[in-house]
């Protein structure tokens, strides 16, 4: 059959059938609408919450820890060893809408310590148990000096095999069981606001130091610290044997993590390499992502979980959870209006096909296939929903204008009023058309089947 | 010799009908050749709907073979079977079958709407003559609630030709309409039989309709009498 002939046929029904059709259509235009409405409203809670009530526009999201493994995996020996996040799923991160910048981090994969801090506090302080990541360093360029927070390496000094060889700062950067190294300016390192705000407002009164926060940028050659690399207080690294190397703070920068120290990431890369094997240098830790404003970071905790990666900051979370679990909730209450309006349509379905047996066994004498009567029978109910759709769609909006208004004229104002408590992207106008569709058109299958059954010989025999 | 347009061999139909299934064809061998005018005549209950709903491919119930223009039915899948009804067969029925909603043209060219191949001027062109040459030009937008007896019949004549089929099955095309009205459309059959080669195979109870029959058949409780067989 051809389109244009479907199209006929369903517009003939259409013209005669109205009514009966129109009764079947209410049940799911009111469905629809009602699933609309709630998701809609659900949307645009969350959007609220998350964009005003806990301003987040930056998440960090990290890979499952790694599972606990259990008696048997604690025998075996095996597991363990945390997935990381590919670099595939970073640009996929940075292409969802609404994403400013992804920021991934690789984490030292290896115990480190670290000393140093004479130049400007008067003497040295330690930490015994150093954390640190490493980020692109464009990353960082808005915030640092050009040509400060780059990878030693990329300009590497002279060969050497130890320290001595090297003048002016420089130390051997030299792996274990290399013959030569090549000497090295110390590895630069950034550090966060908070890190400083930390040391200025608590460590450092505590303990009679100058606060460091506006000498820091001021000075230079920033801060040296001698770093321990593969070993620490609690511990030797896996692989590789431990040596120290010097480093150099030469920045303040939103980008870096917030507690420890900020490599280039070349230098990371090639240090967990070292300490931490193949896997430990590929896989970043964690990816910081930046959303144009918090009203996007909902889209970003989705996005994540669709790559199976959770936000680090647990309360978007938690607010993103509980706003979806109501959300959920409530498009049950729409879905079960939905299944009974389908249920509406096979009765009128039915009906409509019942009362139809002559004409479809005429339909089937001049031509037709069981298989075009069923499409008929289909297409008028998809019809039908479309249409439903649309009006389920209208008055779902209209229930949100009049919703906003009465919440704008009678509630008292609160924190965080927001002018619309609704949100409609896109997508939703196409969901609840597509879900108007889906439902009639289900229930139209079983009458579908018996207008494809009807024995034409049998129907065409009566009067 | 040419294929012809009906061949069967040892064709039963029983309907199960709970304890007692009826037979309500019995072994029936009968050959239509192209061209012919067959009447098949026989009492209420004989058989003679379910013989054209069996042939017509409307009926796949049966036991035996059925070939229509050398094909074996049996063997086709239900949408092929379609294809060829839309095809090649034509049906004009006794209570007309008529759509109330739709105008009588649009009834005339609602074979078209399950041609694949069709192309809708034409089918319009070929459904205005029609209407023209049944004496129903002027009537074309009307509904069938409109017209008599008669006309409606004619509609059901210009709706089962649309598709220019070989073969016309008509189950008591007069059962419904009074002498003369009758005597009219039987001459119409005789003038298609006769101007477009038009094969055709009615069945009836009236005798009239197999005076203008270039060959007669009696069907007796589902059995074809071939000692009956009479030749115009
Ligand atoms: N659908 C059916 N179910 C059961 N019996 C049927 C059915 N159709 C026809 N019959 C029986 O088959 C026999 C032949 O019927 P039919 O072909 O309609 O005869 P005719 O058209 O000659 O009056 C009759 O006895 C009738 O009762
Ligand atoms: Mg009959």
């Amino acid at each position: 059959m051809k389109l244009a002939a479907l199209v006929r046929l369903v517009r003939r029904d259409l013209a005669r059938a109205r009514r009966a059709l129109a009764g079947s259509a209410f049940g799911i235009a009111a469905g629809t609408a009602t699933l609309v409405f709630f998701l809609a409203l659900g949307l645009g809670v969350r959007a609220v919450l998350l964009g005003e009530v806990f301003p987040i526009d930056r998440i960090e999201l990290e890979p499952p820890k790694a599972k606990d493994p259990g008696l048997l995996g604690l025998l075996l020996g095996g597991g363990g060893e945390p997935s990381g996040i590919r670099p595939d799923d970073v640009d996929a991160l940075g292409r969802v809408p609404g994403v400013k910048r992804v920021l991934p981090k690789l984490s030292l994969a290896f115990p480190a310590s670290a000393r140093g801090g004479r130049e400007i506090l008067g003497h040295d302080v330690g930490a015994s148990e150093l954390p640190g990541d490493g980020i692109d360093p464009s990353l960082a360029a808005a915030d640092v000096k050009p040509g400060l927070f780059v990878d030693p390496m990329d300009t590497p000094g002279p060969a050497c095999t130890d320290d001595a060889a090297c003048t002016g700062g420089a130390y051997c950067e030299r792996a274990e069981g290399v013959a030569e190294g090549r000497c090295s300016a110390p590895v630069p390192a950034i550090v966060s606001r908070y890190l400083v705000e930390i040391f200025d407002k608590s460590i450092a009164p505590a303990h009679g130091f100058p606060a460091v926060g506006e000498t820091l940028l001021g000075r230079a050659q920033g801060i040296t610290f001698t770093v321990r690399l593969g070993e620490s207080l609690l511990g030797r690294a896996k692989q590789g044997s431990p040596r120290t190397i010097k480093a150099r703070i030469v920045g303040i920068s939103g980008s870096a993590t917030d507690l420890g120290l900020t490599f280039p990431l070349g230098v990371v890369r090639r240090w967990n390499r070292e300490f931490g094997g193949e896997r430990a240098a590929e896989r970043y830790s964690s990816a910081v992502v930046e959303a144009r404003s918090g009203a996007e970071v909902a889209d970003v905790i989705d996005a994540g979980a669709r790559m199976g990666l959770s936000p680090k900051d647990t309360r978007a979370r938690d607010v993103s959870v509980l706003v979806s679990g109501v959300m959920a909730l409530l498009s049950l209450v729409a879905g079960v209006v939905l299944v009974v309006s389908a249920s509406s349509i096979t009765q009128t379905f039915r009906a409509l096909v019942l009362e139809r047996r002559g004409e479809i066994a005429l339909y089937r004498a001049v031509g037709a296939t069981a298989g075009e009567i069923g499409a008929w029978t289909v297409s008028l109910a998809a019809v039908v929903g479309f249409f439903a759709g649309a009006l389920g769609l209208v008055v779902a909006r209209i229930l949100a204008f009049i919703a906003d208004w009465a919440a704008a004229e009678k509630l008292p104002d609160f924190p965080f009023k927001p002018d619309t408590f609704f949100a409609f992207p896109w997508w939703l106008w196409l969901l609840g058309m597509g879900f108007s569709i889906l439902f009639s058109v289900l229930g139209a299958i079983g009458p579908a089947r018996a207008a494809a059954k009807v024995d034409p010989a049998r129907a065409l025999a009566g009067s | 010799m040419s294929v012809p347009a009906i061949r069967t061999r040892g064709l039963s139909r029983v309907h199960d009908g709970g304890r007692d299934a009826r037979r309500a064809l019995a072994d029936v061998e009968i050959v239509v050749e192209e061209g012919e005018f067959v009447c098949v005549l026989g009492p209420s209950g004989s058989g003679k709907s379910t013989l054209l709903a069996v042939i017509g491919g409307l009926d796949r119930g049966y036991q035996g073979e059925i070939e229509l223009f050398g094909e074996d039915i049996g063997r086709m899948s239900d949408a092929a079977l379609a294809r060829l009804r839309g095809e090649r067969i034509g049906f004009v029925f006794q209570h007309f079958h008529l759509l109330h909603h739709l105008t009588v043209i649009e009834n005339v060219t609602t074979p078209a709407l399950f041609d694949p191949h069709g192309d809708e001027e034409a089918c319009l062109a070929r459904a205005k003559h029609l209407l023209d040459r049944l004496g129903l030009a002027d009537r074309a937008g009307d509904t069938p609630a409109e017209l008599s007896g008669g006309q409606r019949q004619r509609v059901a004549i210009a709706r089962a030709l649309l598709r220019k089929p070989k073969l016309l099955l008509c189950d008591e095309p007069t059962g419904n309409l009074d002498a003369d009205t009758g005597a009219r459309i039987i001459e119409l059959f005789e003038e298609f039989h006769r101007e477009e080669r038009l094969t055709i195979v009615a069945v009836t109870h009236e005798e009239r309709l197999a005076r203008a029959a270039t060959r007669i058949l009696r069907l007796h409780d589902g059995r074809v009498d071939a000692s009956n067989e009479v030749s115009a």
